[in-house]
């Protein structure tokens, strides 16, 4: 199972990091949440480059929750170059943003997202979000195994 | 301008037809005056001719009256007197009729009086002869003397004058009279000759005005058009620079409503969370006034992320793509209200929809619009029993107008102007919640089908909402 494996947090806002944190708590999930605050430093992450080059070999993260409005690299391009690597090509990301607008949840979807959540602005309602996401990714859905060899 | 250009061409054609015309029918003129003179001549020429035969029988008849009375002198044969008698009752009519026939000619009176004179000279000789003769006198020295001879070559010597005369006369006249048919088919074949130069210089005169004005008209016409196409084009650039101003402006807004929405809410989810950890961790720690302001500090958060969502979706209405599809209108408000009886299973609210109500439009927009319509039926009766509900159409000037009907609370028309402004409210948010953006999203979106939308109400006994769908057409 994914039970050991992390989930990366890619999100630039402390506070929604902070909320983030304690709501995946509430919620009952143990596995770490590892955090990246552009999509720069998600990519580094992945790939294991930069600051980020001593993971080389390590696994991938269990779930990528990943935020559209991003510092340098958006999340749209993120995912692209997420599914463009054959390794990162069927690792489960999850879109979670602010934004309701057709066109990023489109554009999103044509980029090969595995899911759209829009985060609610009602704290409970988002506790609740984040249980039933960790729920479906982390204990229901079946990944394929890491490097993407099906 | 080119109202004038047909009476011109007119004009032209008149003058080019009525002058040649006109030349023409003087020229027939001159022609037949000419024709009458050579007639005239040629009545002449017969006339002298006639004249010329009764000289030549006068001639004759004396010549015979004169041998007639010799023979008889001679000879005493009565059968000489034959011709002289004869011919003497002939002569005065033949005379008479020459001297008629001569009328006109020239000299023709002293003529006829000379030869009158002669003649009756010779007949009194004659005369004289006969009565010699008859008395037996001296008669044969008179013959003898060449008198009578005389006398009748006389005769002759003025019948052959004016015979020449009158020979020279007709000559002349014919001569005259070639002259003048010569000079009238010369004068008329130039005429003719003239007249189709005149003709022809006319046509070439006209066509060429024609022409010329033609192309006038042709470049003032292409003129116009080349202003109508620079100012078309002018236009078009103004309209095409304005368009992109105005996309350019709704870029703008668009980003920055979308921003302002979405980096609104995650303040507000931090407001809403922190309070919450806040209750959760030290709850147990803060005094009742404590957690009731927390609570105060959570429902405002709440409360923003509606106005949020609600602004977000009126601008969504002025930016989306209105689509034309049939849209069962009665289904929706079916499905609307199922879902307001599911939200509030306790509120015992009778409806009454007309089934079939089909209208073209955007089916999402038209659920939005119905949602918010019936939705504020819903909410504004809550607070009384036997609650109503009603969605039907009726027509007014052809058009379908859809009418949501409710027995609720109503408003006062007096503030029926804010009704469909944003923010707008007519209760108080103790009463009954609500953001105030509902409407304004309402009118907004009837107006993006080009219909129209007013609202009726009193105070206390309920609220009547008419629109309609693409105004124009229906």
């Amino acid at each position: 199972m994914n039970g050991s494996r992390s989930i990366l947090l890619v999100e630039d806002n402390p506070d929604d990091v902070d909320l983030t944190r304690r709501a995946f708590q509430r919620a009952g999930l143990t596995q770490p949440l590892e955090v990246v605050e552009d999509g720069v430093e998600a990519l580094d992450y992945l790939f294991a480059r930069e600051a980020h080059a001593h993971r080389a070999g390590a696994p991938l993260p269990a779930l990528v929750l990943l935020d559209l409005n991003l510092p340098r690299l958006d999340g749209h391009e993120v995912l692209r170059q997420i599914r463009a690597n054959p390794r990162t090509r069927f690792l489960p990301v999850v879109i979670l943003t602010s934004s309701d607008e057709e066109k990023d949840l489109v554009e999103s979807y044509s980029h090969g997202c595995n899911s759209y959540v829009r985060k609610p602005v009602s704290y409970n309602e988002f506790v609740e979000a984040a249980r039933q996401l960790g729920v479906y990714w982390l204990m229901l859905n079946r990944s394929p195994p890491a490097g993407g060899r099906a | 301008m080119p109202e004038t250009a047909p009476r011109r061409f007119r004009h032209l054609l008149l003058r080019a037809v009525l002058l040649p015309l006109g030349l023409l029918l003087l020229l027939a003129g001159i022609l037949l005056w000419s024709v009458s003179n050579l007639i005239r001549a040629q009545e002449d020429a017969r006339h002298s001719q006639q004249s010329l035969t009764r000289l030549e029988r006068a001639r004759q008849l004396l010549v015979d009256r004169e041998t007639g009375l010799r023979g008889y002198l001679l000879t005493g044969k009565p059968a000489f007197l034959e011709p002289y008698q004869t011919a003497g009752q002939e002569l005065p009519a033949v005379v008479d009729a020459l001297e008629r026939s001569m009328e006109g000619e020239p000299g023709q009176r002293a003529w006829m009086k000379e030869l009158r004179e002669r003649w009756r000279d010779w007949e009194r000789f004659a005369d004289e002869e006969l009565s010699l003769f008859h008395q037996g006198g001296d008669w044969l020295s008179v013959v003898r003397s060449g008198a009578g001879k005389d006398r009748m070559d006389a005769i002759r010597a003025t019948l052959d004058a004016i015979v020449a005369e009158t020979r020279q006369h007709a000559s002349l006249r014919g001569l005259e009279a070639e002259r003048a048919g010569r000079t009238v088919l010369l004068a008329g074949g130039l005429w003719t000759l003239a007249v189709g130069v005149l003709l022809a210089w006319f046509s070439r005169r006209q066509l060429i005005l024609l022409a010329r004005e033609y192309g006038a008209s042709l470049a003032r016409v292409h003129a116009q058009a080349d202003a109508l196409r620079a100012s078309e084009a002018r236009l078009e650039s103004r309209v095409a620079q304005r368009t992109h101003e105005l996309t350019v402006a709704n870029k703008e807004l668009e980003s920055f409503s979308y921003s302002v929405s979405h980096d609104l809410r995650s303040p507000l989810r931090a407001i809403d969370g922190f309070a919450q950890a806040l209750l959760e961790d030290d709850g147990p720690r803060l005094s009742p006034e404590g957690l009731r302001l927390l609570s105060r500090l959570q429902g405002a958060a709440t409360r923003m992320g509606q106005l949020i969502d609600d602004l977000l979706l009126l601008s969504r209405v002025t930016r989306a793509e209105v689509q034309r599809e049939p849209v069962d209108l009665s289904a929706l408000a079916t499905s609307v209200l199922q879902e307001l009886r599911q939200r509030e299973p306790a509120r015992d609210v009778t409806c009454s929809l007309q089934p079939g109500l089909v209208a073209r439009g955007d089916p999402r927009l038209l659920r939005v619009l119905l949602e918010n319509l019936l939705g504020n039926a819903w909410k504004f009766t809550s607070k009384r029993s036997g609650a109503h509900i009603e969605f039907f159409s009726e027509m007014v000037d052809g058009v379908p107008h859809y009418v949501v009907r409710d027995n609720g609370v109503g408003f006062d028309m007096a503030y029926a102007g804010k009704l469909f402004s944003p923010f707008q409210r007519m209760h108080k948010p103790s009463d009954f919640p609500g953001t105030g953006i509902g409407l304004a999203t309402v009118q907004r979106i009837v107006h993006r089908h080009r219909g129209d939308i007013s609202a009726q109400a009193t105070r206390g006994s309920g609220a009547i909402l008419r629109f309609t769908l693409q105004e124009a057409e229906a």
